[in-house]
């Protein structure tokens, strides 16, 4: 316990908390620029059982932003390096790997085993598909986007407030928004996203504080502001109604 | 003139003027985006009929996936 004595001071946390973040399970959809900082700051505060899931390999030009990696990683599959990464900074945890892409044919078996998803993906098809089926299969889900300057966290907690469709119904047509690969990521940007993402996950495993539950989190870092904006429950919505 | 409130920032619109006209305006494609007024999300076909009243509370939320 050594380890995690600096937040186990924390009234919030204590060793009750500590035992509940050991006991926790929780998968990371996407090992990019927000999955480096969620999974270290997860494996670090100590949750017992991380699922890191992400079908890609290793490139150069991710080393600016996805600060789980080092240039000796560059070909090596994203779930396996960061696996021995945090294997390094926490041997008293649980990895699962999945070098996979989440599908409607394998998404209901990977979650049923975690109790909090978080989605740290970097195209709309997933984060859609984990909505719905997050919703479907009562899971928490830490949403997290970033796009330039600009990121959004929300917390979707199926049957205590809206989900991600209830915002943005349906997806916007195929290239009308430009990935990160056409529009550019900083990674400051992607860290500060993530690292909001996984304090979300450690506050819905402790029971802590206000999730952002019907809130959207918007921050500009040009502006360097930070805004929440209200969700409607959309009482039509084809999910979660 | 009406004073609305866009994204926490004041700003000032003819009072004839429709969502349509102010994400015009903010060069936002209305495909990319969705729009809240008052806490109500308002349906893409009615952002030219939709007019502004003074004090409205206006959100315009970008679509982002990136990762």
């Amino acid at each position: 316990m050594q380890r995690y004595s600096r937040q186990i001071i924390l009234p919030e946390i204590g060793e009750k908390g500590q035992e509940k973040l050991l006991n926790a399970k929780v998968l990371v959809v996407g090992l990019g620029g927000l999955g480096s900082p969620v999974a270290v700051y997860l494996a670090g505060a100590g949750v017992g059982t991380l699922g890191l899931l992400d079908s890609d390999a290793v490139e150069l030009s991710n080393l600016n932003r996805q600060v789980i990696f080092s240039t000796e990683d560059i070909g090596k599959k994203k779930a396996a390096a960061a696996a021995q990464r945090l294997k390094r900074l926490n041997p008293d945890i649980k990895i699962n790997e999945y070098v996979l892409r989440l599908g409607q044919d394998n998404i209901r078996g990977i979650i049923s085993d975690y109790d909090i998803v978080v989605d740290c993906s970097d195209n709309f098809p997933t984060r859609y598909l984990a909505n719905d089926a997050c919703v479907l299969a009562k899971k928490p889900l830490v949403h997290g986007a970033i796009y330039q300057f600009e990121g959004q966290v929300t917390v979707i907690k199926p049957g205590q407030g809206p989900c991600y469709r209830c915002l943005f119904a349906e997806p916007p047509p195929p290239g009308s928004i430009p990935s990160c690969q056409e529009a550019g990521a900083l990674g400051a940007i992607a860290g500060i996203i993530g690292m909001i993402q996984a304090t979300e996950a450690i506050k819905l495993i402790l029971g802590v504080g206000q999730p952002l539950i019907g809130k959207l989190l918007v921050f500009n870092a040009l502006e360097m502001s930070f805004r929440k904006v209200d969700i409607p429950q959309n009482k039509k919505c084809s999910v979660c109604a | 003139m009406i004073e609305i409130v866009v994204n926490g920032n004041n700003r000032q619109m003819p009072p004839d003027a429709s969502i349509a006209n102010l994400i015009s305006q903010l060069k936002v494609k209305p495909q990319v985006c969705v729009v809240e007024v008052n806490g109500e999300i308002v349906s893409r076909d009615e952002y030219c009929a939709r007019y502004f009243k003074h004090g409205d509370q206006i959100e315009i939320i970008r679509f982002m996936a990136g990762g």
